[in-house]
């Protein structure tokens, strides 16, 4: 296949087949991690990473090439010059991230108070009758809490 | 930008880098043995948080110094680390292999530590956010983010241990005193910051941000009753000991030779090696 043939709205539907290797229910571009597509030889993607310090990225890079590999030579860009919010995670993303048993984070940026002001609502049983339990969890992007009502913990991807 | 600021602000932004990877790694230190199951977790991804902004600061600084940031992470000589000196040393006690893992551990003093180094890089951070280098601006805007966490985290322990009875109360007043000298000297310019400031890529200097640095402190010691030890005067901040200066000008003490020869030991076997 030709780049000339290619489309860009081919390559983000494709870009929705890559999981993220930590939370494989959710994708790269709905969790909001690719800000721009350029089809061109090679095909260049942009992608933000949501913590620095996160150690997928890497392996997001290759699982981005790997699968775009079939439409030419690819090149993926880690960029740092803008924020990653967790905004950027689509409506169907947050649903997503309900099907791993994750908590969505709230919309709006954080504040720094010494407990989150939103109510968290446990992804098992609905109820927001919950407590934080650490503010850092498995991975840099998640928050451990405590549902009271259905004596569940459960992991929130974090509001960044 | 002109030779000497790129290089100005290539050595600025080691300083930085060099200050998250070393409390990062004496930080990691704490994973498995924290008080708390919970603080094995928060402790290790702090660490990992900083040493993500290691990494971070490390590439901007070597798109500049025209290197890499592995090399500029583990491949310098131990004279070339710009971190101050109280990141340096060790908080946990010192593994032993023949199971004897006695004295030297002070979770207080780590606690202590990360909370006032972050009130600190809160503000140097603040002065970098709107500097006219904009990959440097864009990723300090993202650091800044994470960081709302930490100081969250450490407000929180810092409350913990001064109103708890006893020991916990008396190890934290005295991590603050010990610790103190230290910390005054993350207050001390790397080479260049006028020129930097000049040209509008930093809106402070490093030295520039210890008063506002010191008003928080006192606002933390005061909340919960513990003695600050200093002291505002009609005629500005008084404080009885001298900072523990040189680290930024890759002066460091007994703690990080012994670091440095640890942290870079698979580099030194293996120099290809990819982090």
């Amino acid at each position: 296949m030709g780049a000339s043939t290619i489309t860009e709205a081919e390559i983000w539907e494709a870009l929705r087949e890559v999981p993220d290797p930590e939370i494989p229910t959710i994708n790269v571009v709905d969790l909001g991690i690719i800000r721009r597509v350029t089809v061109g030889d090679p095909i260049r993607v942009e992608m933000m990473p949501t913590f620095t310090g996160c150690p997928a990225i890497d392996m997001m890079r290759q699982d981005i090439e790997a699968r775009l590999s079939a439409f030419g030579p690819v090149e993926v860009v880690v960029v740092y010059d803008e924020a990653w919010t967790s905004d950027r995670i689509t409506a169907a993303g947050r649903e997503m991230l309900r099907a791993a048993d994750l908590a969505p984070p709230p919309h709006g940026a954080i504040r720094l108070t010494p407990v989150p002001v939103t109510p968290v609502a446990c992804p098992y049983c609905g109820s927001t009758d919950t407590q934080i339990e650490n503010l850092f969890g498995p991975t840099p992007c998640r928050s451990i809490f405590y549902c009271r009502a259905c004596r569940q913990p459960f992991e929130q991807f974090k509001a960044v | 930008m002109r030779a000497e600021v790129t290089s100005a602000l290539g050595r600025y932004l080691l300083t930085v880098a060099d200050d998250e990877l070393i409390l990062g790694y004496r930080d990691s230190e704490w994973t498995g043995i924290a008080p708390l199951v919970e603080e094995d977790v928060a402790f290790s991804s702090l660490a990992q948080d900083e040493i993500g902004h290691a990494r971070l600061y490390y590439m901007l600084a070597a798109d500049l110094l025209e290197s890499d940031a592995d090399h500029l992470a583990l491949g310098r000589g131990p004279d070339d680390y710009y971190h101050a000196t109280v990141l340096e040393t060790r908080t946990t006690p010192k593994y032993d292999a023949s199971g004897a893992h006695r004295g030297g551990g002070d979770w207080a003093r780590a606690v202590a530590r990360r909370f006032l180094y972050d009130l600190f890089d809160d503000l140097r951070t603040d002065a970098l956010v709107s500097s006219s280098y904009a990959p440097l601006a864009g990723a300090v805007q993202k650091i800044r983010r994470e960081e709302q966490y930490h100081l969250r985290h450490g407000a929180a322990w810092w409350r913990a241990l001064a109103s708890a009875e006893g020991e916990a109360r008396e190890r934290l007043e005295g991590a603050l005193l010990a610790l103190w000298p230290g910390l005054l000297g993350l207050f001390e310019d790397a080479p260049g910051e006028d020129l930097l400031v000049a040209e509008g890529l930093l809106s402070r200097r490093t030295s520039d941000l210890r008063d506002a640095w010191l008003e928080r402190v006192q606002d933390h010691c005061a909340a919960v009753g513990i003695r600050f030890p200093a002291e505002r005067t009609a005629a500005g901040w008084s404080i009885a000991v001298s900072p523990e200066a040189g680290g930024r000008q890759g002066r460091h003490g007994p703690a990080w030779a012994e670091l440095y020869d640890e942290m870079t030991m698979v580099r030194r076997l293996e120099p290809e090696a990819v982090w």
